[in-house]
């Protein structure tokens, strides 16, 4: 890995573990979804969060000699409703504990306005209206992480299957207009783009050409599987070519470009197995390195 | 409002039902949440996409995860009926809790008040949720508002 290559990581999973034995320096970070470090009783319970101490240790164990980046899953940021303060607090001490590179949300809603967690649980990412209202409401909220935690917050692009008719402007412009107001990086999940392609017919080139170039900071990749008609980000196959093309052609022209990551859920990794997951980190190694070949030649 | 526009949302993504009634009559909507006309119209035409199928179908798959990574045996013994226990079960309790643990004792419960279970699936949920009951008496143990402490520590 040269300076100015992106580096190279895994989305950490309970397999994660033997692949960082077996493949040591070859991953340069990991990625923490640092909402699977505790069990949460709910916003009403006296003694809140209990956490899972055992992969608490584990972690620890992989990560001395690696850089750590947190992505979550629970603030929600589009939700009509305000940041869960202890959540954030339990975000911020892990990435005390575990210095985050930085930390990545979702443009998606995992709650429900006007119920409180754990009950506000909308079960699964759902779309957000591309309005200037959720981008104020967003906004806030980054600038609450960015003071809360004191290091760069990323938003991640999401699949969705229902795209809201009528948006005030697109997705692209939504995340430009973000990092204008914000500094709000962008974590670009290539994959997620490709469900959407096949879901809702959009066009890859037009979306990444309507991208500012700056806001880019990390590139997601992972593979899916069909689900009666639709395609769905579940995580569970190597990334697939036109995935890859994608980010050949493109990734390059990201100068702030930090991270490229490979994501599977640990309920795959027989099917993907190590030698797979090997396979992955090699190609985005090449990548890297490609980037950082392109970046010298500009320089 | 977007608070209701969201909460329409999500309860739309957890109900079929509710789904095939506003399909059948959108001012279902206007009824149920206070809607400007741009979010009732924007509800309308999701509600009436072929992607709100594959909301609906993941969510159902997302509620019932916890329940099968907990719960593996008890819901082989009780395959042909899972689909209509999961749904009643989900009509008692409509809000998913976050906590695996929590949804899956959750479940257990429902179901050993099932008098139709045979003698093979209560023993399978007998044997599962004792395991369950464990697990989750251990996380309440250790629940604490002690945060994450760093390697230095």
């Amino acid at each position: 890995m040269h300076g100015n290559e992106p580096i190279v990581g895994l989305l950490y999973n309970p397999a994660v573990p033997s692949v960082l034995d077996a493949l040591g320096s070859q991953v340069d970070f990991v990625e923490v979804i640092p909402d699977r470090l505790w069990y949460d009783f709910g916003v009403t319970a006296s003694r809140r969060f209990s956490h899972a101490s055992a992969a608490i240790d584990e972690l620890r164990d992989h990560v001395k000699s690696r850089r750590v980046i947190g992505h979550g899953i629970g603030l929600s940021l589009p939700s009509a409703m305000p940041l869960d303060g202890r959540l954030l607090d339990e975000v911020v001490a892990t990435h005390r504990a575990f210095n985050f590179e930085w930390y990545s949300e979702h443009l998606s809603m995992f709650l429900v306005p006007g119920r409180s967690v754990p009950n506000a649980q909308a079960g699964m990412g759902l779309p957000v209206v591309l309005d200037d209202e959720t981008l104020r409401l967003v906004a806030g909220k980054v600038r609450q992480l960015q003071q809360a935690l004191g290091t760069e917050i990323l938003l991640e692009n999401s699949t969705i299957f229902s795209a809201i008719p009528e948006p005030d402007m697109t997705e692209p412009a939504f995340f430009n207009r973000l990092y204008e107001e914000t500094g709000c990086g962008m974590l670009l999940d290539l994959h997620n783009l490709y469900a959407n392609t096949i879901n809702l017919g959009m066009s890859a080139d037009e979306y990444l050409s309507e991208i500012d170039p700056r806001i880019v900071r990390e590139i997601h990749l992972a593979g899916g599987d069909w689900l009666k008609g639709h395609y769905t980000d579940s995580h569970s196959r190597a990334t697939p070519s036109p995935v890859w093309k994608w980010a050949y052609e493109w990734a390059p022209r990201f100068p702030n470009l930090g991270a490229i990551t490979f994501e599977y859920h640990e309920s795959y990794h027989k099917r993907i197995g190590l030698s797979g997951v090997a396979q992955e980190i090699e190609k985005m190694h090449d990548l890297a390195h490609d980037i950082g070949s392109q970046r010298r030649e500009v320089a | 409002m977007l608070v209701h526009f969201q909460k329409a949302l999500a309860d739309l993504t957890a109900s079929p039902a509710l789904c095939r009634e506003v399909r059948e009559n959108p001012d279902v909507l206007r009824e149920l949440y206070q809607l400007s006309e741009k979010e009732w119209r924007r509800l309308v035409s999701i509600t009436a996409s072929k992607g709100m199928e594959a909301n609906c179908m993941l969510y159902r798959a997302n509620r019932l995860a916890p329940v099968a990574l907990n719960l593996p045996e008890t819901c082989e013994a009780i395959r042909d009926d899972l689909n209509r226990l999961i749904s009643a079960y989900w009509d008692s309790e409509p809000i998913t809790d976050v906590h695996f643990l929590v949804e899956a004792d959750r479940f257990c419960c429902f179901l050993e008040h099932q008098e139709e279970l045979s003698p093979q699936a209560r023993e399978a949920l007998a044997r599962e949720h004792a395991v369950v009951s464990a697990k989750l008496a251990a996380t309440r143990q250790n629940a604490t508002q002690v945060t994450v402490k760093s390697p230095t520590e």
